[in-house]
């Protein structure tokens, strides 16, 4: 038997069972616990090699300026109207709950217009695919929420990219808008479609739609039924 | 505070993220390539509370 044979004999490892899709937004909170909680369900259903996450762009607030950066707390008093005191509130409600999950949780952040970002993403999906993607987007956001990273940094933003395997030439012209701003406009057009009318959105193997941060055990729940039905849907196929 | 509409549609360019033409609601009169979409919460016999958002104007729940 030559090497090909050998080779040719091994089955190809089965593609997951599930795949969600989450229209998500790197500043967005309750995308931040929403995704907390389907990782630690999938974790606590043994599913990891069975389900296939992947982010897709939606731009929490499009009117967010992109020349200004403010505190997150400013930027909701100033441009929502909201009283500071319910931002703060929410804001420890969101630190709680993010606390529940262990997760950390900064409640004083920047905040600016996340598009630069959605474009980089998208670029990097172009170039090395959707997972290569979805790491850099959920790593920012995590960073974002952690304090240990800066979104609106550009020149951070785009050495990341570079880690992801983007050129630094097509990272920074993605983020300044030169690029990819099609490919955004798409995801979030997309989404609305579904009917999502904010973040974040989960879509379960192009069938099952959740918009919002579900709770953990809705999450599992929902993993243990449709990982049942496409179990059955591929033994029959 | 989660009844703002999302931004509006421009550009035609598909999303190299996987984004394609998916299945519209079951009420639409447009030809379906794949099953219509179904509520989470309904599989799961309704009686989950959806989950918590934030609204495309930037407020959250």
């Amino acid at each position: 038997m030559t090497d090909d044979d050998k080779t040719s004999s091994i089955p190809a490892p089965a593609e997951p069972l599930i795949t969600v899709d989450v229209w998500t937004d790197v500043v967005c909170p309750w995308c931040y616990i929403g995704e907390s909680r389907l990782h630690d369900a999938i974790a606590a259903e043994g599913l990891e090699d069975q389900v296939h996450v992947r982010a897709h762009s939606f731009e929490l607030d499009p009117t967010a300026p992109t020349d200004t950066v403010r505190d997150n707390v400013a930027h909701l008093v100033a441009a929502k109207g909201m009283p500071e005191e319910k931002v703060r509130e929410m804001e420890g409600q969101i630190q709680a709950m993010a606390q529940e999950l262990d997760r950390a949780y900064v409640t004083d952040r920047p905040m600016a217009n996340t598009r630069g970002v959605h474009r980089v993403m998208q670029a990097i999906g172009e170039a090395h695919g959707v997972d290569a993607a979805t790491d850099f987007f959920m790593d920012l956001q995590r960073g974002y929420f952690t304090g240990s990273s800066d979104p609106f940094d550009a020149d951070a933003v785009v050495a990341r990219a570079v880690e992801a395997g983007l050129p630094e030439a097509a990272a920074r012209a993605a983020h300044a808008g030169e690029t990819h701003d099609a490919q955004v406009e798409a995801d979030v057009r997309e989404a609305v479609q579904m009917g999502a009318r904010g973040v974040p959105f989960f879509l379960f193997n192009d069938k099952y739609t959740a918009p919002g941060a579900l709770p953990l055990d809705a999450f599992r729940q929902a993993l243990r039924q449709i990982i049942d039905e496409a179990r059955a849907e591929r033994a029959h196929s | 505070m989660t009844d703002m509409a999302g931004p509006g549609a421009s550009g035609r360019d598909a999303s190299p993220l996987g984004a394609g033409e998916r299945a519209v609601a079951a009420d639409s009169t447009e030809p379906q390539t794949s099953p219509p979409l179904v509520s989470l919460t309904s599989l799961l016999g309704g009686d989950v509370e959806g989950g918590a958002s934030c609204a495309a104007d930037g407020t959250c729940d």
